[in-house]
C-alpha cells in the first residue's frame, strides 16, 4: 500500500514538474517575444480598463470647460484681408480649441504651485505670428471695463489695436496679453482718471509654453498676487478670446490692417473694403449654438454711419461643473454602422473612384478585382499597369494597398518587409498625385493601410490621419466646386455628410491609436458638426 | 545532446534578434551591426555556460553595460532634438511628456490605487515610455524573471556594472554590513512609497534620482531645482561612479533604488529563483562576496537557507565563482514539487531541453533584446552618421 502511494506521488510529482517547466519553456522562449509584440495593444487595453489618467495638478488642473470653434473661420469678420508676410502660414491665426482649467492648488513640481491654465489650440502654427488678448470678466457684476486695453492705456504705453469693445453686460477684470513668446496679466482698475479713461495695471508675467510644432499655447497664470484670487471663488467666468496677426514691427500690437491690405487667400477682396472700424481680428471663440453671438455677426456689429466699434460678447465658463463629456463613442459607433451598411449596399457617394481608365482597360479590371476582394488578382493586373505606365499614381496606390493586404496574410516577418513595401508604392503614389484629381483616391489607400497595420510596428497612425482629414478637405473641395458654393455655405447631402463623418470619424481613430487626444477630439468634433449639419 | 539545445536556441534567439532588431530597425547598418552582435553574445553565452556552468556571466555584463551607454546616447539626443536640452521644460511637463521609466512605478501605484490618478506627467498610452506601457512591462517582467530584470534589463544599472569593474581589487568591502544594507534599501523604500503617497508626488524622482545626471533633470533656475540638482549629481558621483569602484557592488541597485526594493518584494511571483544546495556548499564565501547586490552574507550560508536573500538579482556572479557548483538557477514552483530524477535517455534530453538556466538566460536576454533595440540602433546610427559626416 505505500509503495503504491509513494509510487502515485512520484509519478504526479514528475507530471507536475514537466508541466511546469514546459509552460516556463514556452513562456520563456516564446511568451516575452509575443507579449512585446503585443505591448502595444496590451497596454492600450490596461490603459482603458484601469482609466489611468494623470493626476490633473501637473498638467494644468481639472478642465473647468472646453471649447472648440470652426476651423478655417480666421478671417475675421469676413473682410479681412490674410497676412501676406510669408512667416504666416494657412491656420496659424486659426483657433480651433480653447481650454479653461479649474484653478490649481499646491501643485507638484511646478514654478508655481498656485495656478490658473488656459490652452489655445490653432490649426498651425508658428506662434510668433500670433498676438492673442483673452478679457476675462471675473466676477460677473459690471465693475471692470468695457475697453480694450490699448484704449484703456493708451497713456500708460500698454499697446494693442484690437479695434473693438465688449459686452456692456460683461467688463473684463483681466487682460492676458500674448505675443512674442512673452504672456502679461493686466488688472483693469475703477476708473481714478480724470480724463474718463479706465486705467489697467501689470499683475504678473504668465508662464507661457508652446507645444506641437506651436499649435497649443499653455498659459499658466501664477495666483500668488491677491488681485488675482478672485479667480478661486469665481462660479462662472467669461472670456473674450480674440487672435490677432503679431506685427514685429509694432511688438505687442496687432498687425495694423494696412499692412494687410495685399491679397486675401486667393479670394477677390480687394483693399477697397479697408474701413479703419474694422476689427483687426482674425478669430475670435465665438458661441456656436447661438447665431446671434457668432464671429461673423459679432465682428460686423460695427457701424460707419455712428462711428461705433464692433461689440464683443464672451463664452461664460463654468468653473465649478463637472465638464460634459458627451456620448461621443455612440456617434463615432453610429457613423461606422451607417457607413459599413452604406458600402454593402452601395458605393460612398462620389467615393474615390478611378478616374484614369475605360471598363474594359486592365486597370478597371484591377480595380474591379479590388472591390470584389480579390487582392491577388488585383495585384497580378496592377503589376501589369505599372509596367507600362510606371507613374499612373492609381494604379500605384492601389498595387501598394494590395501588397499590404498580401501582408496581413502573411508570417510576420514576411508582413513587416510587405507592409515596408507598401508604403514605398503608397508614397511615391501620393506625391506624383499631389494637385491632381488623383490625389483623394490615393490618399484614401494610403490612410487606410495606415490605420491597418500597427501603430507599434510601423509608428503609421498619425500619418494616417492627416491623409484622412486632408482626403476630408479635397472631398469638401471636389463638392463644392460641383456645386459652385463655398465650404461654409455648402450643405451636403445625406450620403455626402456621411462619408465625411466617416473620413473624420476614421481621422479620430488613428489620433487616438498615436495618442494624439486633442487632435482626436478635434476630428470627432468636425464629424459631428457636419453629421448635424441641416438636421 | 548539450550543443544540440545550445544550438536550437542560439537559433532562436537569432529569430527573436532577426526580427525585434533587424527587421524592426528597416534593415538598417546599425540594426544589423547590433543584430549580429546580439546574436554572437548570446550564442557565446549558451556555448560557456555548457562548458563551465556560470562562466556566460561575463557577456551578461558587456550586454548591460552597452545597453546603458547607448539608451543614454540615444535618450539625450531625443531629448535634445525635441527640447532644445536635458532640462524639463514647462511645455513637456504640461503636454505629459516626461518619460516614465520603471523606477517611477513602486511609487505611483500607492496613490493610485488610493485616488485613482497617476502622480507623474508623463503621456498615459502609446509605445514609448508611456505610463501603460511601463505598467506592462513591469506586469510581464514579475511574471518572468523577476528582479532579474535589475542585472539583465535595466538600463541604468549598466553603469554601475561598468564601474564595478573598473578596479581589480577591492578598496572597501561591505559583506559585513549586507544585512543592514538591505534593510536600509527596504527602509528608505517605505520611505518613498509613504512620501510619494503624503506629497502626491514621486519623491524619488523629484529629489533623489542619481540617473538624472544621464537622462533629463528639472531645470536647476530655483531654490529647489538647485539643491535637487546638487543631490543627483552628489548621488550619482558616490553611488554609482566612486562607491561601485571600490566595493566592486552595484551601491545605488542594493541601497537606494525603489524599484529594485519593490522587485525583490513581488519576485515571488516569477518562474525562476537562484537555489543554494547546502549538501554541496563547503562555506568559502565566495558567493557572498561576488554578490554585487549583497544578497548572500555569512547568516545565509552558515544557517543553511538553501537561497540567497530577498535582494537576489539572479545576476550569476555567486554561480560563477562557487567551485563546487553548489548553487544554480531553477524554476520556482521547484520549492513545491522536486526535480525527478532522470531514469532514461528521452528524460535525459527532455531535462536538457528544459534546464532552468538555459530558460532564464533565454528569457532575461529576450526582454533585454527587445528594450534595447530602438535605443542601441538609434545610438549607432547616430554614431556613424556622425563618422560619415567628419570622414567627409
Amino acid at each position: 500500500m505505500n509503495t503504491h502511494i509513494t509510487l502515485h506521488r512520484t509519478s504526479t510529482n514528475k507530471f507536475i514538474y514537466y508541466l511546469g517547466a514546459t509552460l516556463t519553456l514556452l513562456i520563456s522562449v516564446f511568451g516575452i517575444s509575443l507579449f512585446f509584440y503585443s505591448s502595444s495593444f496590451l497596454s492600450t487595453l490596461l490603459a482603458q480598463s484601469l482609466h489611468l489618467h494623470v493626476a490633473p495638478s501637473f498638467i494644468g488642473g481639472e478642465i473647468a470647460q472646453d471649447f472648440f470653434d470652426d476651423a478655417g473661420d480666421d478671417s475675421g469678420s469676413d473682410i479681412l484681408v490674410y497676412p501676406s508676410n510669408t512667416a504666416f502660414k494657412e491656420g496659424s491665426l486659426d483657433l480651433v480649441r480653447y481650454t479653461v482649467h479649474k484653478p490649481v492648488f499646491d501643485a507638484k513640481w511646478q514654478a508655481h504651485p498656485e495656478y490658473w491654465q488656459i490652452d489655445l489650440e490653432y490649426k498651425s502654427g508658428p506662434a510668433s505670428v500670433r498676438t492673442i488678448m483673452i478679457y476675462i470678466d471675473a466676477d460677473g457684476d459690471r465693475s471692470g471695463s468695457t475697453k480694450t486695453l490699448y484704449d484703456c492705456s493708451m497713456n500708460n504705453g500698454i499697446p494693442g489695436a484690437e479695434n473693438c469693445m465688449f459686452d456692456s453686460a460683461h467688463p473684463w477684470d483681466y487682460a492676458i496679453q500674448i505675443c512674442d513668446d512673452e504672456g502679461k496679466v493686466y488688472a483693469a482698475q475703477k476708473d481714478k482718471s480724470t480724463t474718463g479713461t479706465p486705467a489697467v495695471q501689470f499683475i504678473c508675467n504668465t508662464e507661457l509654453s508652446f507645444a506641437k510644432n506651436d499649435k497649443e499655447v499653455n498659459i499658466r497664470i501664477p495666483l500668488e498676487n491677491k488681485q488675482l484670487q478672485k479667480i478661486y471663488t469665481a462660479k462662472t467666468t467669461y472670456h473674450y478670446v480674440l487672435t490677432g496677426g503679431f506685427s514685429k514691427w509694432d511688438r505687442g500690437t496687432f498687425l495694423p490692417l494696412e499692412k494687410r491690405r495685399t491679397l486675401s487667400r486667393g479670394s477677390t477682396k480687394q483693399a477697397d473694403q479697408y474701413n479703419p472700424l474694422i476689427p483687426l481680428i482674425y478669430d475670435v471663440l465665438d458661441d456656436s449654438s447661438d447665431k446671434r453671438f457668432s464671429q461673423t455677426a459679432q465682428l460686423s456689429s460695427w457701424s460707419k454711419d455712428d462711428f461705433t466699434r464692433a461689440t464683443l460678447h464672451p463664452v461664460t465658463v463654468s468653473m465649478n461643473e463637472q465638464p460634459q463629456t458627451g456620448n461621443t463613442d455612440d456617434f463615432i459607433a453610429e457613423v461606422k454602422k451607417q457607413y459599413t451598411a452604406s458600402q454593402s449596399s452601395h458605393d460612398a457617394p462620389d467615393a474615390p473612384q478611378s478616374s484614369s481608365s475605360g471598363n474594359g482597360s486592365p486597370f478597371q479590371r484591377a480595380l474591379t478585382a479590388f472591390n470584389n476582394g480579390d487582392s491577388a488578382a488585383a495585384e497580378q493586373l496592377l503589376k501589369e499597369v505599372i509596367e507600362t505606365e510606371p507613374e499612373n499614381a492609381e494604379a500605384l496606390a492601389y498595387y501598394g494597398s494590395c501588397i499590404a493586404m498580401r501582408g496581413g496574410k502573411s508570417s510576420v516577418i514576411e508582413a513587416v518587409k510587405l507592409v515596408n513595401d507598401s508604403f514605398v508604392y503608397l508614397d511615391k503614389a501620393a506625391a506624383l498625385a499631389q494637385g491632381t484629381p488623383q490625389e483623394l483616391t490615393v490618399l484614401m489607400n494610403r490612410a487606410s493601410v495606415c490605420a491597418a497595420v500597427p501603430d507599434a510596428v510601423f509608428g503609421k497612425a498619425a500619418a494616417g490621419a492627416e491623409d484622412f482629414l486632408k482626403c476630408a478637405s479635397l472631398y469638401k473641395t471636389k463638392v463644392s466646386q460641383e456645386t459652385d458654393t463655398n465650404d461654409a455655405e455648402h450643405s451636403y447631402t445625406q450620403d455626402e455628410k456621411l462619408f465625411l463623418a466617416y473620413l473624420y470619424v476614421s481621422a479620430y481613430d488613428c489620433y487616438k491609436t498615436a495618442g494624439k487626444e486633442t487632435e482626436a477630439l478635434l476630428a470627432v468634433k468636425e464629424a459631428e458638426r457636419i453629421w448635424k449639419q441641416n438636421k | 545532446m548539450a550543443t544540440l539545445v545550445s544550438i536550437l536556441l542560439s537559433v532562436l534567439m537569432a529569430a527573436v534578434v532577426f526580427f525585434y532588431v533587424i527587421v524592426m530597425g528597416n534593415f538598417s547598418g546599425a540594426a544589423w551591426v547590433y543584430g549580429l552582435f546580439l546574436i554572437y553574445l548570446f550564442a557565446r553565452m549558451t556555448f560557456a555556460e555548457q562548458h563551465n556552468k556560470g562562466s556566460g556571466v561575463k557577456y551578461r555584463r558587456i550586454f548591460q553595460i552597452v545597453f546603458a551607454v547607448f539608451f543614454c546616447i540615444s535618450f539625450i539626443s531625443r531629448l535634445f532634438a525635441e527640447r532644445g536640452s536635458m532640462a524639463i521644460t514647462s511645455g513637456a511637463m504640461t503636454n505629459s511628456e516626461i518619460p516614465f521609466c520603471h523606477i517611477a512605478i513602486p511609487q505611483v501605484l500607492l496613490p493610485f490605487t488610493i485616488t485613482r490618478d497617476i502622480i507623474f506627467p508623463a503621456r498615459v498610452s502609446g509605445h514609448y515610455a508611456s505610463i501603460a506601457s511601463m505598467l506592462c512591462i513591469w506586469l510581464a517582467l514579475t511574471f518572468t524573471i523577476g528582479r532579474g530584470w535589475c542585472s539583465w534589463v535595466c538600463f541604468y544599472g549598466g553603469w554601475e556594472e561598468g564601474f564595478s569593474h573598473i578596479g581589480k581589487k577591492r578598496r572597501l568591502n561591505l559583506l559585513a554590513k549586507n544585512k543592514e544594507i538591505r534593510e536600509f534599501q527596504f527602509g528608505f523604500f517605505a520611505f518613498i512609497v509613504l512620501a510619494s503617497l503624503g506629497a502626491m508626488s514621486a519623491v524619488y524622482c523629484e529629489w533623489f534620482c542619481p540617473f538624472k545626471l544621464v537622462t533629463e533633470f528639472s531645470p536647476m533656475n530655483t531654490i529647489p531645482g538647485l539643491i535637487a540638482g546638487v543631490i543627483f549629481i552628489g548621488l550619482f558621483l558616490s553611488l554609482v561612479v566612486v562607491l561601485p569602484i571600490l566595493t566592486k557592488r552595484r551601491t545605488q541597485c542594493s541601497t537606494l533604488c525603489p524599484f529594485g526594493a519593490f522587485a525583490s518584494l513581488t519576485d515571488k511571483a516569477s518562474l525562476f529563483s537562484v537555489t543554494i544546495d547546502t549538501q554541496k556548499c563547503k562555506g568559502c564565501m565566495k558567493c557572498a562576496s561576488a554578490c554585487p547586490f549583497g544578497a548572500i552574507d555569512t547568516d545565509t550560508i552558515q544557517l543553511k537557507k538553501g537561497r540567497p536573500e530577498l535582494t537576489c538579482a539572479k545576476c550569476g556572479e555567486c554561480i560563477h565563482v562557487c567551485s563546487e557548483k553548489a548553487i544554480s538557477y531553477s524554476f520556482r514552483f521547484t520549492a513545491h514539487c522536486k526535480k525527478p530524477e532522470a531514469k532514461n535517455n528521452f528524460e535525459r534530453t527532455l531535462q536538457l531541453f528544459l534546464e532552468p538556466a538555459q530558460l532564464f538566460r533565454f528569457a532575461a536576454f529576450s526582454f533585454g533584446v527587445i528594450m534595447s533595440d530602438s535605443f542601441v540602433v538609434d545610438s549607432l546610427s547616430i554614431i556613424f552618421s556622425q563618422i560619415t559626416h567628419f570622414s567627409k
